[in-house]
């Protein structure tokens, strides 16, 4: 069965409209969501591959007639497999240096203890060495420092393009926890600190954190299990809080969908410059990661912003939208050579 | 001129003769009479302008369909009386098909030929030729939409000529043909259809081939989607329908989603 997809209405429907970018084609796995959903928010083409398995001649016909139908010109790997490798290669092969081909990476170091990505960062390496890959970015900031052959600008992701926000009435004093109950997510942190909060009257997580009612009661938690994108949505812009704190990130996509609802989103620190230096940010980005006071205390401070100046907040929110557009769009700009 | 010698008659410039619909009733009525008396009479009639045959007859090409030495008379006679019937071809890009499915009723029994020169509304000898799109795109001045494939083969000049043919798609996959180089139509033409380049990116024959003419002997694929397939509903390539967002296969494609779809965008 193929699995090429091409501009499918999921990575088009959230997508920024800005000029520019016509002649651009972001390629992603189709299912890794994460990098998906982000590669969603992005201006430019959308195909999408799997790294379950190689593309057949057919599909690899068809997209050497995309990028030729739609006159591309620069093509960006959205994460990278063996199959984006091999890809890589038969492109080079067809199109020479008229077609440009970069690649984004959207992991960690943290996660190099998954030997497929050592091994993808050194296919890319090699590609970069060998001139098919031109450059090499990372949502990570500072990922030169983990792989030197990573020159390209610190890319920064986008709020999702939505034409309308779903009718909610907010309520402000609840928290959204839509984590995965893995180690790294640190649910269990999470729940806690919504649970010890005072001003947090009710907790809706997507994963329950298992075994933790056989310590403690979970007064205020709710689990509402898995949501569709539509529903997730929902959740967010009906809330006053999301809570995201993982031990490990890049850019976290629930935290931009949250903001494109209008909602703040703790995580972790993330070090992105002028955004970790936005007012709201100052107030979202958690220190220590794995004590739920430090979240409970930085879930307090957004509820009281909430009821003493909604307004301020609707405003920072917007502001900090704005400023990942612009920055974001920049660096794609930068690295695709636009 | 004429060179009547004992090689036979040798007309080196078929320009100066036109067609006329009579001289060729008299060529083949006259079958028993020789070459050479059917000629000079032919010759005499008066000319009516309808077009030259200098570049739409070409007569080495004619000469191969045939087995060496088969034709021991001129070849452009050989093709008015008997090769037409043969369903033999006066040009590579010639198209007896597509020039009968255009022609009048009355005329299905003309050489083809005679048809393309005659009928002032067919300004293409095939369906990968457009004349006005490469009229449009033409530096040089062309004033008939009759006279275009002349100027094509005289000198495509790199311009764009068809809005199924993308010859840039085309010259990417066969670097022989460009400006200066071959013309990508006639390239096209003269390589064997199973070694053919896709020449529009949203088509691919070998797939269209398997699936869609299992029954159909002896045709280009491409040429076959342009005059049927499209007609027919069916998709170029295996993408097709989920590119076009189809839902309902049984109503299939239409043809301008079809047309526009896979239409060149220069």
């Amino acid at each position: 069965m193929f699995s090429l997809g091409f501009n499918e209405e999921r990575d088009l429907q959230f997508a920024d409209k800005t000029a520019g970018f016509e002649s651009v084609m972001h390629i992603c796995d189709r299912d890794w969501h994460g990098i998906r959903s982000a590669t969603g928010c992005l201006p430019g083409h959308k195909a999408t591959i799997s790294h379950k398995q190689q593309l057949h001649g057919e599909e690899i016909r068809h997209l050497e007639g995309l990028i030729f139908h739609h006159d591309i010109k620069a093509i960006c790997f959205q994460g990278y497999s063996d199959t984006a490798n091999s890809l890589c290669e038969i492109l080079h092969n067809i199109f020479g240096h008229d077609l440009r081909q970069y690649a984004v990476t959207h992991v960690t170091s943290v996660q190099f203890e998954n030997k497929f990505e050592m091994r993808m960062l050194k296919l890319m390496q090699e590609r970069k060495r060998e001139g098919i890959l031109r450059n090499l970015a990372s949502v990570k900031p500072d990922f030169h420092f983990v792989c030197p052959e990573f020159t390209g600008p610190l890319i920064t992701n986008i709020v999702p393009n939505l034409p309308y926000r779903p009718y909610s009435i907010r309520n402000q004093s609840i928290a959204f926890v839509p984590i995965e109950n893995t180690w790294r997510k640190n649910l269990y942190t999470n729940v806690l600190a919504c649970e010890a909060s005072k001003k947090i009257t009710q907790v809706l997580a997507v994963n329950e954190p298992s075994n933790l009612g056989d310590s403690r009661a979970l007064r205020k938690t709710r689990v509402v299990g898995y949501q569709d994108k539509v529903n997730l949505f929902g959740f967010m812009a009906s809330v006053g809080l999301v809570l995201n704190v993982t031990l490990a990130e890049c850019q976290p996509m629930t935290q931009l969908e949250a903001l494109a609802m209008g909602t703040p989103c703790l995580t972790g620190p993330l070090g992105l410059g002028a955004i970790s230096k936005h007012p709201l940010s100052k107030m979202t980005e958690v220190g220590i990661l794995d004590n739920p006071r430090f979240i409970m205390e930085a879930a307090d401070r957004i509820i009281d912003a909430w009821e003493v100046d909604a307004d301020n907040m609707i405003d920072m929110i917007a502001d900090i939208v704005k400023l990942r557009r612009i920055i974001g769009l920049d660096s794609y700009r930068t690295l695709l050579e636009l | 001129m004429i060179n009547d010698n004992d090689d036979g008659l040798q007309i080196s410039n078929y320009k100066e003769y036109s067609l006329t619909f009579e001289a060729w009733q008299l060529m083949v009525r006259d079958k028993t009479q020789k070459n050479r008396e059917n000629f000079n009479k032919f010759i005499e009639f008066k000319k009516i302008p309808c077009g030259s045959i200098s570049k739409i007859f070409d007569e080495q090409f004619y000469k191969s369909q045939f087995p060496p030495n088969f034709i021991d008379v001129n070849p452009f006679f050989h093709y008015m009386q008997t090769g037409w019937k043969m369903d033999a071809k006066p040009h590579i890009l010639f198209d007896n098909s597509y020039i009968r499915s255009l022609s009048k009723k009355e005329d299905q029994n003309v050489p083809p030929l005679l048809t393309y020169l005659r009928d002032e509304n067919i300004f293409s000898p095939c369906v990968l030729f457009d004349a006005e799109i490469f009229i449009d795109n033409s530096e040089v001045n062309i004033t008939k939409k009759k006279d275009a494939f002349d100027v094509f083969l005289d000198d495509w000049g790199g311009r764009a000529f068809s809005k199924w043919f993308n010859f840039k798609f085309y010259q990417m996959r066969v670097p022989e043909v460009g400006v200066g180089k071959v013309n990508p139509l006639i390239h096209y033409m003269l390589t064997p259809f199973h070694d053919r380049k896709d020449p529009n990116p949203m088509f691919q024959r070998l797939w269209y081939a398997n699936h869609y003419m299992q029954d159909v002997d002896n045709e280009d694929p491409f040429i076959y989607y342009i005059r049927e397939g499209i007609s027919l509903g069916t998709p170029p390539n295996p993408f097709a329908e989920k590119d076009l967002r189809i839902r309902s296969k049984k109503l299939g494609m239409s043809m301008e989603l079809l047309g526009r779809y896979i239409e060149a965008t220069i």
